[in-house]
This record gives structure tokens, sequence and C-alpha cells, in this order.
């Protein structure tokens, strides 16, 4: 389907020129012959008129995670020479293995900064984070909304949704923003949670936790 | 190295931003070959996984698809892996972490990963419990990197990823770890990729505000990727994302500053983002050349080599000036700077070897040439008719027939003037006498009904417009009769009259008499119906 051909088969200005070109003592073909006319073509945006500059861009439209060949794993070694050297997050209860200190900050400054002083559970948002510490451990949270305040928050930024239950606000998230059915923001507590307080109270540095030791480091392999 | 990193290793937070920084321009300056370029980006992700710890047994390291044997073992590991997870779903974190990597290999290692058996086997719902708050960086990541491979396959395998999307989204917070934000917003972008459908899912779920908070990350990989699925997510067609996008504050300026400050990969997708709004919203086609985006957007045009670069930097500008004629002009006098001006930059492109970058800048250069007087003297005088003569004599079908559109409109006056019958005729001499009649006629014989229609159109402009009867014998001389012959028995009844009237009019049976009885013999002048004959051959009134 062709967009906006922009010839523009004008019949009514061919005929007021034709009149023109007559008094004008011009030649001109009878009626019948639409003339050049230079307009403006437009085309919208997925008009098969742009799909050759399309292909390259489609074919990055789907793009995969792959693994990379030996040659490639080459030149990442090379890039990666600043970061050879691995650190464990000394944060207790945390652990994380690191790679180069670009890492260690970038993993700081966000893992670090929206926990819950209460139970330990990390959000992804400051905001986020606030809802969940009013949510779960406000009583004062919780007197008002026994008095009827509207006060669980939408959890979709810029949606000024404000609701009295816990489930209304689900409800709203399922219709309104389509979110499944079994979404949960409030999660029952479970071991590794109890792990973490324990060991918030312990305070070891560099805690054997078992969490990380799902590889061996192997810088080697990188080359 | 070794010492330094020791030292740094006692004190790790002081003194580490002048060291972040410099890895971060480092990293940008890895110099790998073009073509390695695309995997050396996606082979990224796999800095902390390394194939050979996981006792590598060889399925995983599939290279060849064509090995069905091989493929069907892969099926069968993904399926197991599948389970695998789902039972180690309430188990240590770590064991769970090893087995969504498991699963992660088997889904990355070849251009096809079996997403369908892994969907069967119901391995979105485990993710989706792996991307619950709270979970650790590196199982954030996996689960992401899996949803982002699933997401990869057909339409009907990326909406079974939908019920991870809020999760996903909301992963993209900013006190999530930069590679979690990063690989969540790459399977976004996956899953904005397949279709309005999913694409209207994502928007209603608040993915635009939190995808376009990272465009303005320090981490080049991240703003890029969200630039990316941004231009998933807008593409369309219906305006609607885009104009939500731009309504964002600050977003105005902050593509115009990417489009001149940033590194070219990023361009490239910023580019694409400007494609898809310049040409659903007028108003802010406006606003952004308020803002400043011309003298970057032409620069780019001007000086990349890249053509991934220069396809959505040229369709932008082709896209502006499709728009009314005092957004050409501002685009005219800004690119005056530019050695050549926008036409000489419009005119290296036409010379380029890459067909979509000639088609769509003679696009462009047309809709100039449809503008006012001055737009069209601009062009004519700008260096790119002798590019446009040779492509519309040698290119291919729908090159040429985008360089018949410029060479047409710089013949024929703007609606609003009518002066010499319309026709601007210095430019169609030079043009006729620059040997463009052949390409027209040739245009005039396509099976394409436009483009068939354009070659008479031009015929027309020539044949009326110059003097002493030159046209039709020049068409005449260039085999254009037997052309318009073809025509005549057309099926499509609109080039059939078109070529008759031009017949009739131009080759008619006074056609070579003048030559006969000399010029002046007002032959051509067909008011007069009664007869095809000049008065003193009618008949009657003078004696033998």
């Amino acid at each position: 389907m062709e967009e906006q051909e922009g010839i523009g088969i004008e019949k009514q200005q061919e005929k007021m020129e034709e009149k023109k070109e007559k008094e004008e003592g011009n030649n001109a073909p009878k009626m019948g012959f639409a003339k050049w006319v230079a307009v403006r073509r437009k085309f919208a945006i997925d008009s098969p008129f742009f799909s050759a500059g399309n292909v390259e861009r489609e074919l990055l439209a789907k793009q995969i995670s792959l693994e990379i060949t030996e040659e490639e794993q080459f030149h990442i070694g090379r890039m990666e020479e600043e970061q050879i050297w691995q650190v464990h997050c000394p944060i207790v209860g945390c652990g994380t293995k690191l790679q180069g200190l670009g890492d260690l900050e970038a993993h700081y400054v966000s893992r670090h900064t929206a926990t819950c002083s209460v139970c330990a559970r990390m959000f992804p948002t400051t905001r986020l984070l606030n809802l969940h510490v009013s949510e779960t451990h406000d009583s004062f949270f919780q007197a008002k909304v026994a008095r009827n305040y509207p006060m669980y928050e939408c959890l979709v930024e810029g949606c000024a949704g404000r609701f009295h239950t816990d489930m209304a606000r689900l409800q709203h998230l399922v219709d309104k923003h389509r979110f499944p059915r079994s979404f949960h923001f409030h999660i029952k507590k479970h071991a590794s949670q109890r792990q973490r307080q324990r060991y918030r109270t312990h305070r070891t540095p560099f805690p054997d936790n078992g969490h990380h030791q799902s590889k061996q480091p192997s810088m080697m392999s990188e080359k | 190295m070794d010492g330094a990193s020791g030292a740094h290793h006692r004190d790790p937070f002081k003194s580490s931003v002048g060291r972040v920084a410099g890895q971060r321009r480092r990293q940008q300056a890895v110099t790998v070959g073009k073509e390695r370029r695309e995997s050396v980006v996606r082979a990224k992700r796999l800095r902390r996984a390394d194939p050979s710890d996981h006792g590598d047994d060889g399925s995983m390291q599939l290279a060849v698809m064509g090995d069905e044997a091989a493929y069907k073992a892969l099926e069968e590991s993904t399926v197991n892996a599948v389970h695998n997870l789902k039972k180690l779903l309430k188990g240590s974190p770590a064991k769970r972490i090893g087995a969504l990597q498991t699963l992660r290999h088997l889904l990355s290692c070849t251009a096809m990963p079996p997403v369908h058996v892994a969907i069967e086997a119901g391995v979105v719902t485990l993710l989706v419990d792996c991307l619950a708050f709270g979970s650790s960086e590196e199982q954030l990541f996996e689960a992401a990197w899996c949803l982002t491979n699933i997401a990869s396959g057909d339409l009907q395998q990326t909406r079974a990823v939908e019920p991870a999307l809020p999760l996903l989204i909301l992963h993209l917070g900013e006190k999530s770890a930069v590679h979690v934000v990063e690989q969540c917003a790459w399977a976004i972008g996956n899953v904005a990729g397949d279709g309005e459908v999913l694409r209207d899912v994502l928007l209603k779920q608040g993915a635009l505000h939190s995808l376009s908070r990272h465009l303005l990350s320090p981490v080049p990989s991240l703003s890029r990727t969200a630039a990316w699925a941004l231009s998933n997510l807008i593409k369309g067609p219906s305006p609607k994302a885009a104009m939500e996008l731009m309504k964002i504050e600050g977003m105005v300026d902050t593509l115009v500053s990417h489009v001149s400050k940033g590194e070219e990969d990023l361009v490239v997708e910023v580019a694409w983002v400007l494609v898809y709004v310049t040409s659903m919203s007028d108003l802010h086609v406006t606003l952004l050349l308020n803002a400043g985006l011309l003298p970057p957007l032409l620069g780019c045009l001007a000086s990349s080599e890249q053509l991934s670069l220069l396809t959505p930097v040229l369709r932008t500008l082709g896209n502006i000036v499709a728009g009314d004629n005092s957004k050409t002009d501002v685009v005219l006098s800004v690119g005056q700077s530019l050695p050549g001006g926008i036409i000489g930059v419009l005119a290296r492109c036409l010379e380029s070897k890459h067909r979509t970058l000639q088609k769509e800048a003679a696009w462009a250069v047309s809709n100039i040439a449809a503008g006012s007087i001055l737009q069209k003297h601009t062009v004519f005088n700008g260096g790119v008719v002798p590019p446009l003569l040779h492509l519309l004599a040698t290119a291919v079908f729908d090159v040429r027939k985008e360089s018949a559109y410029c060479l047409g409109n710089l013949c024929v006056a703007p609606k609003e003037s009518r002066e010499q019958g319309g026709i601007i005729l210095d430019h169609l001499m030079a043009l006729v006498d620059g040997g463009c009649l052949p390409g027209f006629i040739a245009l005039v014989r396509s099976p394409d009904v436009e483009a068939a229609r354009l070659g008479l159109q031009f015929l027309e402009l020539v044949m009326r417009g110059l003097p002493n009867g030159r046209g039709p014998k020049i068409v005449e001389k260039e085999d254009g009769i037997s052309a318009l012959e073809e025509l005549q028995f057309h099926e499509n009844d609109e080039l059939q009259t078109m070529s008759n009237t031009l017949i009739d009019h131009y080759f008619g049976e006074e056609y070579g008499l003048e030559e006969e009885y000399g010029p002046g013999m007002d032959v051509l002048r067909g008011s007069d119906d009664s007869s095809d004959y000049p008065p003193w051959r009618q008949g009657g009134g003078l004696t033998a």
C-alpha cells in the first residue's frame, strides 16, 4: 500500500491551468492529462518505501545475548585488563563478587542504599523502598488504613492511584497496568531472609556465606 | 598493575572515582574491528559467565544448527534445566543461581535457542519468581538474561514473557545495579520489538518513563540499550507512545544533547528515536529544530562513514524536509556552514554505494525541490544534478524513480507562481541537454504505474516547454514515440488516456508537417476541432 502519492492528480487545478494557458496562448494538451505538480511526499513509518533501510535495523530488533567465540573472548579479555583483580563486597551479609573498582563502586551505590533497615530487603528504587517501609513496618500507616484513608499507592511511577487495601491496589495494577494477578509486592518471609537477619547481627567481615561461590573466579579463561 | 591494585584493595572506596572514569574511557577506546563490534557489544553480557566452568559437556558449544541430533540433545538439556530450576526455587540462593546460569547458557549458545521447549516446560513462571524484590543482583541479572533470549523468538514466544513485564520494568529503578538494569532494558527492548500489542502493554505498565531515565546514564552501554529499547517502544505505527515520550520533561534537550556529544553507537540509537518522532509529530520537529538539533545532525551526515548511523540520520532529515517550506528553509540555512551546504552533503549520499542512502537522499532532495523557487534554485545550483542524472541512467529501479521525482520537481514552478506556464525553462533545458530523457522514457516503459506516470508527465513538460517544437523532436529521437505507443493499449485507463493524449497532441497527423510547410505554421493548436488541417488545406476557397 502506497502512502500519500505525491503527484496529486488534481484535475480541478489542471482545468484552471488549461484555461489560463489558452488565454496565454500556450499550447496545452487536452483534458485527461494530469500535469506534473511538485508536491512534498511524506511516508508513514511502516511504509514499504523504507523497508530496504529497515532491514538492517530489523535484524537488530531482536538482539540475542550470545556466547562468544574464543577470538572474541580474546578481544574482550584485552578490554578487561583493567578489571582482572577481584574483590568481595565488604558489606556484612553481602559478599558479592565484584570485578574491578568500577564494579565495586556501582554495586555499593546501588545495592546498599535502598535496603530496608528493618528486614534487609532491597528494592530497585527509593520510592519502592519507602512504600515498603510504610506498608510493612509502620504502625502509623496501619492506623490510617484502619481509619479508611486510601493509603496504598499505585506502584507505577507517574500514576496517582491510591487505594484502601492492598488487594484493591493489586486489582488496579491488573486492570490499568496489565500486571499479572500473581504479582505480589509483599512477600512472605522465607529462609534466606532470616539468614540475612542473622548475618546482620553477627558482623563477620567477608563471611563465607556460600552465596556467591557458584563459580570459581576464572580470569585465566578469558584470554 | 599488581602493586596498584593491592593499594586500592586496602582502601576500596577512596579515590575510586577517578579510576572509574578512566576505566570507562578505556572501555570506549577498545579497538575491535567493525565486523566484530556488534558481537562484542552483545558479548559484554558474558563478562561474568564463562562457558568452561560449567563442566562443559560439548552440547553447549553448538555452532552448527543443521545437526538435528545435537539440537534435540540441546532441547532435552534445556527441559532438564527448567525442571532443575523449579526444584531449586526454594533452595539456597547459590544453587538457584547455578541453575539459572545453566539455563541461561543453554538459551544463549546458538542463534536459535530452544525457546519453545523452555516455555512449554513452564520456565516463565519460574523466572518471574526469580525476579522478586530482594533477590540478589546475580539472580536478577541471570533471570533477565534468560527472559531476554526467550523474548527474542517469534511473537507467540515473546507473548509468553508477558507475566514478567511488570517486574522487569520495576527493576529499571534507580537503585538497581547497572547490569541488572541493562539486561532488563534489553529484555524489554526485545519484547517491544515484536509488535504493537505488546508495546501497548509495556506502555500501560509504565515502561516509557522508567526507560527514559536511563537515557542520561553515564554508563555508555546502558544509555545505548535504553535508547534502543525506547526506539522499539515508540515505533508505532500509532504516534501515541512517541508523543508520550516527548512529553517527558527535558526529553527534547536530552535527545539533542546526545546527537551533539554522544559516542557514535549511542547516536545511532537516538537517531532512530528521532526518525520516529520526526515522522509522527510535526510539533516536535519544530521543538527539536528550536533546540538546536540541526547543526549536529547535519554534521553527522557530513562526516560519518557508518551506514548504521547515516541511515537514521538521513531519514530524520528526510522527515524534516517533508514538512513545510519554513522548516526546509531552516535546514538550508543551517546547512550553509557545511562545505557545499546541505545539498552538497546530500550529493555525497547520492554518490554512496549504498542503495538505501541513494534512495532516501534522493527522496529528501525531491522534497526540497518541491518547495519555493529559491529552494529549487538552491538544489539546482548545489551540485546534485550530475549525480542525479547519473543515477537516473544507471541505478536500480527505486533509486531511478526517486531521482526522477527530483529532476521533475526542479522543472516545475511552485503552484503559487504560474509564470511560463508553470515550467522553469532553464532548469528543464539544462536537464534535457544533460541527457535525462532516455531515463524518463525508460520509466514510461516500466511496469510500475507510478513510474510510468512520472515518465509521461516529464515528457509532457519537455514537449510543452521547449520552444520551437524542439520537444517532440527530441522525444522522437530518443525513441519515445514507441514507448508512448506501447501504452496506448495498456490496461490502466489513466496511463492509456495520458499516452493517447500526448500522441494525439504532439505526434498527430500534423507532426512533421511544419518541416514540410515551414515554421510558423500553427499546426499544433488543437483548439479548432473541426479540422486537423490548416485552413488553406480545408478545401474550398482556393483554386488549384
